[in-house]
């Protein structure tokens, strides 16, 4: 059986580029959401999911309101 | 919470329809953390009744689902194909769970049931979606354009708002013709670097202006509907079933299939344009896009 192959990056995607952009994305996020989520965003889904868990869970502990009207349009 | 979500779209899937999670849970999914305990969701037209069936049975630690106010429309492709949302509740849990159910992704360019990937959808349609009126979603759109760059797709130039972003992508990210098309505020990058900032504002300013009126339109119906639906003595306490079929009688009378439609594209396109004229001037319009494209999927169903 074939072996799952990896998509196929255009031409144009270099691997200095790949590195430059890794950079590009890390700094916008630190710019906009902070450090902190910045590091949460670069980790794997795994470790992702549970930090946002606890977050929720902590400002749930301490009385955030998560609950937003229907309007009946997205 | 997710794991839920998950298992009740995997359901709908699993027997037939088209359905997948967008928004705040699907931009966590693609690294863009979002803390949400709610979960939006697109169904096609067979989706939307299985979902039903689904949702109907769903049960979360011992709670069973309901619609979510009085304010909800049925979740009845008719309804939805004209882009209408439903939205459900699990309550009695100490953080209360909300599904809310769409068919029409607002702001999509394309058909989102060509763009499903696994249990989500794909992110060019999450981004799209993201140019709400509310500034807490634009970070998202930039954050997914350039994701997409970065998974080689170059429509991720469409997605970023931030000009030190899209000056960094262009020294090394081709950007084609048809892009700057597309989006003229693009054409900007590398000839003024200030320019290039004013007509990125005037963008979101009128993407801003566009969400705002096309809510309000929805709003100008909603009202009725919800007196209707609040007042009717049958639908205190009863079940979901009954609740759906005394929802589908009043949308009946008061909820039009599609204001959208109704008001006209052209009309809402423009009123959003004259608006953003009003906050900045009438030179930075050029650099508006042609927003038609951007209300893919909205429909009128025959009621019988």
């Amino acid at each position: 059986m074939d072996q799952p192959t990896e998509l196929k990056q255009p031409e144009w995607m270099t691997p200095e580029l790949k590195a430059e952009l890794k950079r590009i994305e890390y700094e916008y996020h630190v710019r906009a959401f902070g450090e902190e989520m910045a590091r949460v965003n670069f980790l794997p889904e795994k470790e992702r999911m549970e930090y946002l868990y606890d977050m929720i869970d902590h400002a749930v502990a301490k009385g955030v309101k998560f609950d937003r009207p229907a309007r009946g349009v997205s | 919470m997710d794991r839920f979500y998950e298992s009740i779209v995997q359901e709908v899937q699993d027997r037939g329809g088209i359905c997948a999670i967008t928004s705040g849970m699907a931009c966590v999914k693609y690294g863009v953390a979002q803390s949400t305990k709610d979960c939006d969701v697109l169904c096609d037209e067979v989706g939307v009744d299985l979902m039903r069936a689904v949702i109907a049975k769903a049960t979360l630690r011992g709670a069973t689902a309901a619609y979510h106010g009085h304010i909800t429309p049925p979740l009845d492709h008719r309804w939805l194909a004209g882009g209408w949302t439903s939205h459900f509740i699990w309550e009695s849990l100490p953080v209360v769970p909300q599904l809310d159910v769409f068919s029409v992704a607002p702001r999509a360019s394309s058909n989102w049931t060509d763009a499903v990937d696994g249990l989500f959808v794909e992110m060019q349609i999450v981004a799209e979606m993201k140019r709400t009126d509310r500034a807490k979603d634009w970070p998202f759109c930039d954050s997914l354009g350039v994701k997409l760059i970065d998974s080689g797709e170059l429509t991720g130039w469409l997605h970023i708002f931030e000009a030190a972003t899209l000056e960094e992508l262009a020294s090394g990210v081709p950007l084609p013709d048809d892009l700057l098309e597309r989006r003229p505020a693009l054409r900007l990058i590398g000839i003024d670097h200030f320019d290039l900032r004013k007509a990125l504002m005037v963008e979101q300013t009128f993407w801003q202006e566009l969400d705002r009126v096309r809510i309000r339109i929805h709003q100008d119906f909603i009202r009725k509907y919800m007196h209707a639906v609040k007042h009717d003595p049958r639908v205190k306490n009863s079940p979901l079933d009954v609740q759906h079929q005394l929802r589908i009688e009043h949308a009946l009378e008061w909820l039009p299939q599609c204001p959208i439609l109704d008001f006209g594209i052209a009309t809402l396109i423009e009123e959003a344009k004259m608006a953003t004229q009003r906050l900045h001037s009438k030179e930075w319009m050029k650099f508006l896009p042609d927003a038609t494209k951007h209300f893919c999927g909205l429909k009128r169903i025959s009621l019988s």
